[in-house]
């Protein structure tokens, strides 16, 4: 992969706003996404994720800012950007009585895609997203996951150059996430995906960078590994015989813990502890002692690689100013 | 717009009336269009028919208990006519009831927001809701007109086939402002059933207007009066005025909800 410096910049938001009546839909967005790389747009539900992915795609018009795809506004030049973008709704919507087939060609020859090359198109987008055997059903009896499928196959129907995921596995069971998530994973290097999701596990699989959303503001906007490097440290696991709910309100006092997680965590209930430190090297000393000076038997001390839900909680916790115990 | 422009609305044009006319035929609008159009034109000459002898049995009837009237009046061409024009005068409701979900439903069940991130202009979507719209409607009307002048031929005698043509092609005329009229409620209110009430209150507006001193005239709803003059044989009756009205206000409906539609966010 070429570096980032390099690449080529497909979305540039400059104080992107929204607003409706008293509502900060979203607030002054600035955001660069580079060429071929699958982006997450994290936030939690209304924090203006579908707004701002609704504006790039010409659904809704802007307060105020501006935004171009590949250098093209998406304001002043509507057509030219739908031609090279791809969308999939939070909860796409087909015409049922029509096939999965004719969906997508009438998709097709609203792009201008010749016949012959539409066919082959079609056919192969079909057999794809594993949609071969029912593709001359009618979609009113397909289940979510085929309509999930089919949407992704209608929005690549014109190779976009930019694609557009809003919160793609939200309505999806357990075996549909992982097929769409394994087709996301394939569009890798191809094209550009710019998807939103709250499902935080799913987007630290298969996304390249991560943006978060909180209350219409842009929080951060990183790699991965960046984020998790710099946002947090590592979390401590710690399982004891006792009951540890004096261990818990005495740590969430220390200075040096960040989070003490009480929910019984793999089935332990109350007799399990997650702690998150904002100094993990103080922590890491201290904890041991607390534990000992607590005259708790400890059956398991684990050292947690932190995952994305952690930076996640910790930016939107910051945002908030709280502090969660 | 530039050929280029031009080349590309139509295409897209295509692809919409492509959809629409798919979705009339599956949805079965074309059909039940039809079908009325064509229970219309069998009906009216029929009951024009057999009227007298309905009366007949209900003079009968009544002679048994002890009411008497008569009924002596022979079946005309221009009865037949009468019923037609009448009976068609209801179109509008049909086509209010018909047309209702024309854009709020791809609006409330999302297939507008799929659709229109494409390269799909929303001028090119509507008018492609109305021209299959208006097709059907010519459809219905050579269907309906046909038929009904194959009954009254066999059953009440010779028609003037050219002001017969010329009744049809006026209707058509009356029922097209009432596409755009529900076009246009379907892009402004958010419901479906919202927009039929609305349409329905349009038709009895535009009816009240028709028959209102001065303005009646100049309405399109004056297209009817025209045609109820022609059904009963009056000779060239002024149609002029509410035909231009009639194409005026299909116009500017059209004009009005394409600009909206293209400012409304989705």
């Amino acid at each position: 992969m070429r570096e980032k410096a390099k690449m080529e910049t497909v979305i540039r938001c400059e104080g992107l706003s929204k607003h409706y009546k008293d509502i900060n839909a979203l607030q002054d967005l600035d955001l660069e996404i580079k060429e071929d790389l699958i982006v997450g747009f994290l936030g939690v539900n209304g924090a203006g994720k579908t707004t701002t992915i609704k504006l790039l795609n010409n659904l809704i018009k802007p307060t105020a800012g501006k935004a171009t795809i590949c250098g093209t506004p998406v304001f002043n030049n509507p057509m030219k950007v739908k031609s090279m973008v791809g969308y999939l709704s939070q909860e796409p919507a087909f015409y049922k009585w029509m096939t999965g087939r004719e969906f997508l060609t009438f998709v097709g020859e609203v792009f201008r895609i010749e016949k012959i090359t539409l066919k082959e198109k079609v056919a192969r987008l079909l057999e794809d997203m594993e949609l071969s055997d029912a593709a001359d059903k009618k979609i009113r009896g397909y289940s979510t996951g085929m309509k999930q499928r089919l949407g992704i196959a209608q929005s690549l129907i014109n190779d976009p150059k930019v694609l557009f995921l809003d919160e793609p596995m939200s309505s999806l069971d357990p075996l549909g996430r992982v097929s769409v998530m394994n087709i996301i994973k394939g569009l890798k290097g191809k094209t550009t995906v710019f998807m939103s999701s709250h499902i935080l596990t799913d987007i630290e699989r298969v996304c390249d960078e991560v943006a978060i959303i909180d209350k219409g503001k842009l929080i951060i906007h990183d790699t991965l590994s960046v984020l998790k490097e710099k946002y947090i440290s590592p979390a401590i696991f710690v399982e004891c015989k006792e009951p540890l709910h004096s261990l818990a309100d005495a740590l969430g006092k220390e200075d040096y813990v960040f989070s003490v997680d009480k929910e019984g965590m793999r089935g332990t209930k109350d007799r399990s502890l997650k702690i998150t430190f904002t100094d993990y090297a103080k922590g890491e000393t201290m904890l041991p002692k607390r534990i000992v000076e607590s005259g708790l038997t400890l059956v398991k001390y684990e050292i947690l690689t932190p995952t994305l839900e952690d930076v996640f909680l910790r930016l939107i916790h910051d945002n908030s100013g709280k502090r969660e115990v | 717009m530039t050929t280029a422009g031009s080349g590309r609305f139509r295409v897209m044009f295509k692809a919409a009336v492509k959809k629409e006319w798919k979705e009339a035929i599956r949805r079965y609008r074309l059909l039940v269009i039809i079908g009325v159009f064509l229970i219309i034109g069998v009906l009216s000459p029929v009951s024009a028919k057999m009227l007298p002898k309905m009366m007949e049995m209900v003079a009968s009837q009544s002679k048994e208990q002890g009411f008497e009237f008569s009924y002596n009046k022979e079946p005309t061409v221009n009865d037949a006519l009468i019923q037609y024009n009448k009976n068609l005068g209801l179109l509008p409701i049909l086509i209010v009831i018909m047309g209702m979900g024309l854009v709020a439903e791809e609006k409330i069940k999302g297939t507008a927001e799929t659709i229109l991130t494409k390269p799909i202009s929303r001028t090119s979507l509507l008018l492609a809701k109305f021209t299959v719209f208006l097709f059907i409607l010519v459809m219905g009307v050579i269907t309906g007109g046909v038929v009904c002048l194959f009954y009254t031929l066999i059953l009440l005698g010779k028609v003037d086939i050219v002001s017969f043509a010329f009744l049809n092609v006026l209707l058509l005329f009356y029922f097209i402002p009432f596409v755009a009229v529900i076009l246009f409620l379907s892009v402004v209110i958010k419901s479906m059933a919202g927009a039929a009430a609305a349409g329905i209150g349009a038709y009895f507006s535009l009816m009240l207007m028709g028959g209102m001193p001065y303005v009646g005239k100049y309405s399109p709803q004056g297209i009817y009066s025209v045609t109820s003059k022609i059904a009963v044989g009056m000779p060239e009756p002024a149609w002029i005025i509410p035909f231009i009205s009639s194409v005026c206000l299909t116009i500017m409906l059209l004009v009005i909800a394409a600009a909206i539609f293209e400012k409304q966010e989705i």
